[in-house]
């Protein structure tokens, strides 16, 4: 049951976009662990190959250490972001007043 | 003082830290005893769950594996990590905000089921039960080596030491107990790492050593002689669509097993739970980006000193004729020329060196001092027994909580189902040892099982029930089903009746994937076709969707009755 934007409250129009937001970074950095992963290290792996980093060739490298590096870049970017979209969340709340919004929230989920 | 006195020396000083901090942290409470009282700090947490997750596979035998696979060997590292950035994006901060103890109560409660509850119960059990026989196995394997003593009599030390402080501790002593046993295995592991990277390349810092140096290139310029192809070269030992497959399944896989998630669980609130993962990762990158430095250190040394050696200079070597004794290296002059001779064709080759090997023996192919080939014994012990300690609650919990709590008896008290918790860790204890005594022939197998069913089953359901509103009981229990029945069927029909890999050529190993493709198919079909979850479910779906008040909702409120 979608409600038209004017009949949203403010708290469920900021619950709204942070979720959008939520999804939208998850998508960005999905498609980065999908490329580190599964295309530098076995589609597109030969073709890498002919480069090389230091004296080993770059495919090889990218499925034996270099995607790691990039999953623990990836976990990092998305703490950080969320960090700040929780933030701004919050602060949008607050704005709202429904700062105990969480609470309330939360003690209905405990019938759950 | 020789090797044995120090391993025993190592083995006793890491049990009886073991015991301080179970006696420390023992526990009354339910919620204590399952999920760590959400007490823990992330970086505690993070480490915990890296000695929880790296098993004796891990520890023994994957720089083995790799040095084996060459470039192929990526699906395993890959596969073992990569699972880590879809439980910090996907799973694990909604799971933390959800609150409750375990990953079937999610199903249960998500789905409104008590069948899908037991579903994932059993799968949580059958998962856990493979995993952790496998683990008593190693922990024989590696008494047996160190102290000489029989297999059996060492899977029965490893079930003592497992059992006893799992049962004193629960989830809360197992957290800071596996802290310890992070630090012992990762100390071990990197010492022989480091020496070996120092003998063969000059450049100590194994990830460093192996870019910069030219062990690789001397490694393809032997293996080419050889008639292998070349170590650096992808799609040697493995086609494109199986290491395609293998890595998404232990990826999926990881991120569904349920002693990993549960994990997640024992964070302070969502944000922690988001830190968690990216400590978790962190520790285990250490090891998993210095185990294929060792491989390929390893491999060009060992082929370096027995190919074209006279076989009697080689068994001059005090670690080859120590590992000769054991089996697990062996040397066959077959055509009687006086010199070792490694060649890709079996009926050719002279030298077989079994995968643990490679870790195993490489303190003393560095010519380290005993005290460290005893670390290495101790490290492999605390990988083993952390993530041996882990399983069991796993298993403990989804029997005592999930069966008996909420299916059979919904009216125990906290202690009695603490009590009941306890009895199915030893329970559990005393099976797995059984198993790690007499193995059944198919272990090796069933651990791909066990990852490929985790990616099948828990993965898609887990992962829609929080991304998709929609998505009702129906959908996930024919999903759920349907994921699990066709993975175990294929891997059946392959190992049980011998068939050909029929589906493009996957193998069992790398099945999971499509099993999981199925799981999410089936999930959406059937949720459309059948009548949307009740209003409170979406309502739920909603809240754990948002991050704050996760820290008010504790588990023992919510389970009370």
């Amino acid at each position: 049951m979608q409600k038209g934007d004017s009949a949203l409250s403010a708290r469920e129009r900021a619950d709204r976009e942070y979720w959008r937001d939520n999804k939208r970074l998850i998508y960005i950095l999905l498609v980065a662990w999908a490329f580190v992963s599964l295309g530098c290290s076995v589609l597109f792996v030969e073709w890498l190959n002919q480069f090389t980093i230091g004296q080993i060739p770059f495919g090889f490298w990218m499925g034996q250490q270099g995607a790691i590096y990039a999953f623990l870049l990836l976990i990092l970017i998305y703490v950080a972001v969320m960090k700040k979209l929780d933030a701004r969340h919050e602060a949008r709340l607050r704005a709202a007043g429904v700062a105990n919004g969480g609470a309330a929230r939360n003690g209905g989920e405990g019938g759950a | 003082m020789s090797a044995e006195a120090w391993t025993f020396v190592f083995v006793v000083l890491t049990f009886m830290i073991d015991i301080g901090i179970g006696w420390w942290a023992r526990v009354k409470e339910g919620s204590g005893f399952y999920v760590a009282g959400r007490g823990a700090p992330a970086p505690a947490n993070g480490m915990a769950t890296a000695a929880d997750w790296m098993s004796a596979a891990s520890f023994i035998s994957m720089a083995g594996m790799i040095s084996f696979m060459g470039s192929d060997g990526s699906a395993y590292l890959l596969g073992w990590t990569g699972g880590y950035v879809l439980l910090a994006l996907l799973l694990a901060p909604y799971l933390r905000k959800f609150g409750k103890y375990t990953v079937p109560d999610f199903v249960g409660d998500r789905f409104y089921s008590p069948t899908a509850r037991v579903v994932a119960a059993i799968c949580a059990i059958f998962v856990s039960t493979t995993y952790v026989a496998g683990q008593m196995r190693g922990v024989g394997i590696v008494f047996s080596r160190f102290l000489e003593v029989e297999i059996e009599t060492g899977v029965i030390i490893g079930m003592v030491m497992v059992g006893f402080f799992a049962v004193l501790g629960g989830m809360q002593g197992i957290t800071w107990t596996q802290v310890v046993q992070y630090a012992v295995l990762i100390i071990a592991y990197l010492i022989p790492a480091v020496a070996i990277a120092a003998m063969i390349t000059g450049n100590p810092i194994p990830q460093v050593a192996f870019v910069v140096s030219d062990a690789a290139e001397r490694l393809n310029g032997i293996h080419e002689d050889l008639g292998f192809g070349a170590y650096t070269n992808p799609f040697t030992s493995m086609s494109r669509i199986n290491v395609f497959c293998l890595m998404l399944t232990l990826m999926v896989g990881t991120a569904g097993l349920p002693h990993v998630i549960v994990r997640f669980y024992t964070t302070k609130d969502v944000s922690s739970a988001r830190m968690s993962g990216l400590w978790a990762l962190f520790f285990i990158a250490i090891l998993y980006t210095t185990a294929p430095a060792l491989a390929m250190f390893a491999r060009y040394n060992l082929i370096d000193t027995l190919h074209d050696t006279p076989i009697e200079d080689a068994r001059q070597l005090e670690w080859v004729n120590k590992w000769e004794t054991t089996g697990l290296l062996t040397l066959n002059d077959k055509n009687a020329d006086g010199l070792l001779n490694w060649s890709p064709a079996s009926e050719a080759n002279e030298v077989v060196v079994n995968n643990d090997i490679i870790v195993l023996a490489a303190p003393e192919v560095a010519k380290l001092a005993p005290w460290v080939v005893a670390l290495v014994a101790a490290g492999a012990l605390a990988a083993a027994l952390s993530t041996a300690s882990g399983l069991l609650l796993v298993l403990s919990s989804s029997i005592a909580h999930d069966i008996y709590y909420r299916m059979i008896n919904p009216n125990a008290t906290e202690t009695r189902r603490v009590l009941v918790g306890r009895v199915m860790v030893l329970a559990g204890v005393v099976v797995a040892g059984y198993f790690g005594i007499k193995p059944p022939g198919f272990v090796a197998q069933v651990v791909a099982l066990a990852f490929g069913l985790a990616a099948a089953s828990f993965f898609p359901v887990i992962l829609l029930g929080i991304f998709n509103r929609r998505m009702n009981r129906e959908g996930a229990i024919a999903g759920m089903l349907s994921g699990l029945l066709f993975t175990l069927g294929y891997i059946i029909s392959i190992k049980r009746f011998e068939m050909e890999p029929w589906l493009f050529g996957i193998s069992a190993e790398g099945i999971g994937a499509v099993g999981m493709v199925l799981n999410f198919a089936v999930c959406l079909v059937v949720s459309r076709l059948t009548p949307p979850p009740p209003a409170e479910i979406q309502e739920m779906v909603d809240s754990i969707r948002l991050p704050e008040g996760a820290t008010r909702a504790t588990v023992l409120d919510e389970s009370t009755p």
